[in-house]
Order: structure tokens, then C-alpha cells, then sequence
């Protein structure tokens, strides 16, 4: 969130039709906003496709974005934490989620033991954290893939910063206690 | 608590940044960029306008047929 200033320049270029700084806004913003729906979807395609909306999205709504006090990667989490919500919904109506591409292709090791054991290890994990409530979901990723501070989610989320550190508290007893009941599952099986 | 601090340490070390498919951030990258603006005409007052100016008639006509019958 630091390029805020020349943000700022980019947005009032995007918005008034200047494909380029739109791009720039693009490039700058599309690795985060793509991580954060893979890592709450668990599935590529369905984290391109709804990355692919993120950004069309804000794109045909950049004069209604509004600078004051929330920038603009903050907007676009947003907009992807509702599409990601939404597409919750559809599928909670459709069938549940197979956690079958969900671990990322860095996870892979070079030892096939390894490789299967950490694969599985990190199936757990995405398990657990896929359990807790979406808000929870989201503070997690934020936290962890994306770096970002209290300060920053609480933007993004709006709450304010001792809000979100409290539940960032009780979020971690959570996913820790949800893979102590996975791992105590996996060895009564 | 250094149970928790522990585990944060774990996830740390589990949740790292992934790279998307290049090919797909390159051709989202020329959708958007080529994407032409369009301006759709905001024509929601004429039709606010045509549709209250149609409603007015055809009360003034319903008055004009109720006379006429009674």
C-alpha cells in the first residue's frame, strides 16, 4: 500500500479512459488479488476466472472509486472478497468444494516422500483454515500470503486495528485447534 | 501462549505468495488494456419523462371514457 501517491495519479489517468495507467494499476495489483482468491478458492481455474472479474470489474467502476482514506489495493480486496463470497454461494447451492488442485505448485519437492508428505501436510492445513468463517478466512490470507499489517486488514476490513488483532488471536487458536482434530482424525483412521 | 507462537511460526513458513500462469496474467493484462470505453447514454430521465407524459394520457382518457358512458 505504499504506491498510493502515484496510485492516486493512475486512477485519475484510468478514469478518464487511459488504458495504460489502468494496465500499470493492473500490474501492480494482480499477483496479490490473484493469490488471495486462489488461496480461498484452492482452485486455479476458479482464481483466474474470478481475478479475470476483479480486475474488468474495476475497470468499468474506476470513476466511482472513491480515494478518501481507503486505497485502492484495499478497494480491489473488496471486490474480491465479495465475488469470492458470492461464489461461495453459488456453490454451497451446487456441491461442496474438492480439494483436489489445491496445493500450489512451490509445495512440490524434488524427494516424492517429501513431496507427499508436505503435500498432505498442507491439505490439512488448507482444510482448517477452509472451515472457519469467511472474515476469517480472509484475515489469514491477508495476514500470511499477502504480508500485510493489522493496520492494513483493518482497512481493508473495515474494522479498526485492536479489532483486527484480537481476532487475529482467536483466528489462529482456531486453525490450530481445527488441525489438531484433523491430525487426531487421520490417526484413528 | 509459545504453543500459539509456535504455530504461527508454522503457518508462516506454509502460506507463502504462489505465482499465477504468466500466459493468463499476459492476456488479461492485453483484454483489459485494449478494452475500448464504452459510454452508454444515460437515458433514464427520457424515459422517466415518456413513461409519467404516457400515464397522464391515459388517465385523462379513462376519464373522458367514464364520462362519456355515465
Amino acid at each position: 500500500m505504499s504506491n498510493i501517491i502515484e496510485d492516486e495519479e493512475l486512477i485519475k489517468d484510468a478514469s478518464g479512459g487511459d488504458n495504460d495507467a489502468f494496465g500499470l494499476l493492473y500490474e501492480r495489483y494482480v499477483h496479490k488479488i490473484y493469490n488471495y482468491i486462489y488461496y480461498r478458492t484452492g482452485n486455479v481455474n476458479e482464481a483466474e476466472d474470478l481475478t479475470s472479474r476483479v480486475f474488468h470489474r474495476s475497470y468499468n467502476h474506476i470513476q466511482n472509486y472513491d480515494q478518501r482514506g481507503v486505497p485502492f489495493s484495499a478497494w480491489l480486496y473488496r471486490i474480491a472478497h465479495n465475488l469470492v463470497a458470492n461464489w461461495y454461494r453459488d456453490r454451497s447451492r451446487k456441491k461442496e468444494v474438492v480439494l483436489e488442485d489445491h496445493i500450489p505448485s512451490k509445495f512440490h519437492f524434488d524427494f516424492p516422500e517429501n513431496a507427499l508428505e508436505t503435500n498432505q501436510e498442507n491439505e490439512k492445513l488448507l482444510t482448517a483454515i477452509r472451515k472457519l468463517p469467511s472474515e476469517r478466512q480472509q484475515l489469514i490470507i491477508l495476514k500470511f500470503v499477502e504480508g500485510l499489517s493489522n493496520a492494513e486488514i483493518g482497512v481493508i476490513m473495515r474494522r479498526s486495528e485492536g479489532a483486527i488483532k484480537s481476532l487475529y488471536h482467536r483466528t489462529l487458536e482456531s486453525v490450530r485447534k481445527e488441525v489438531e482434530k484433523l491430525e487426531a482424525n487421520q490417526e484413528s483412521e | 501462549m509459545e504453543k500459539l507462537d509456535n504455530f504461527e511460526t508454522y503457518l508462516g513458513n506454509r502460506l507463502k505468495p504462489i505465482q499465477p500462469d504468466l500466459g493468463f496474467v499476459n492476456r488479461l493484462q492485453t483484454n483489459l488494456t485494449q478494452k475500448k470505453h464504452i459510454q452508454i447514454e444515460n437515458n433514464q430521465f427520457e424515459i422517466a419523462l415518456i413513461t409519467t407524459f404516457t400515464g397522464l394520457l391515459f388517465g385523462a382518457f379513462v376519464i373522458w371514457l367514464l364520462r362519456r358512458i355515465s
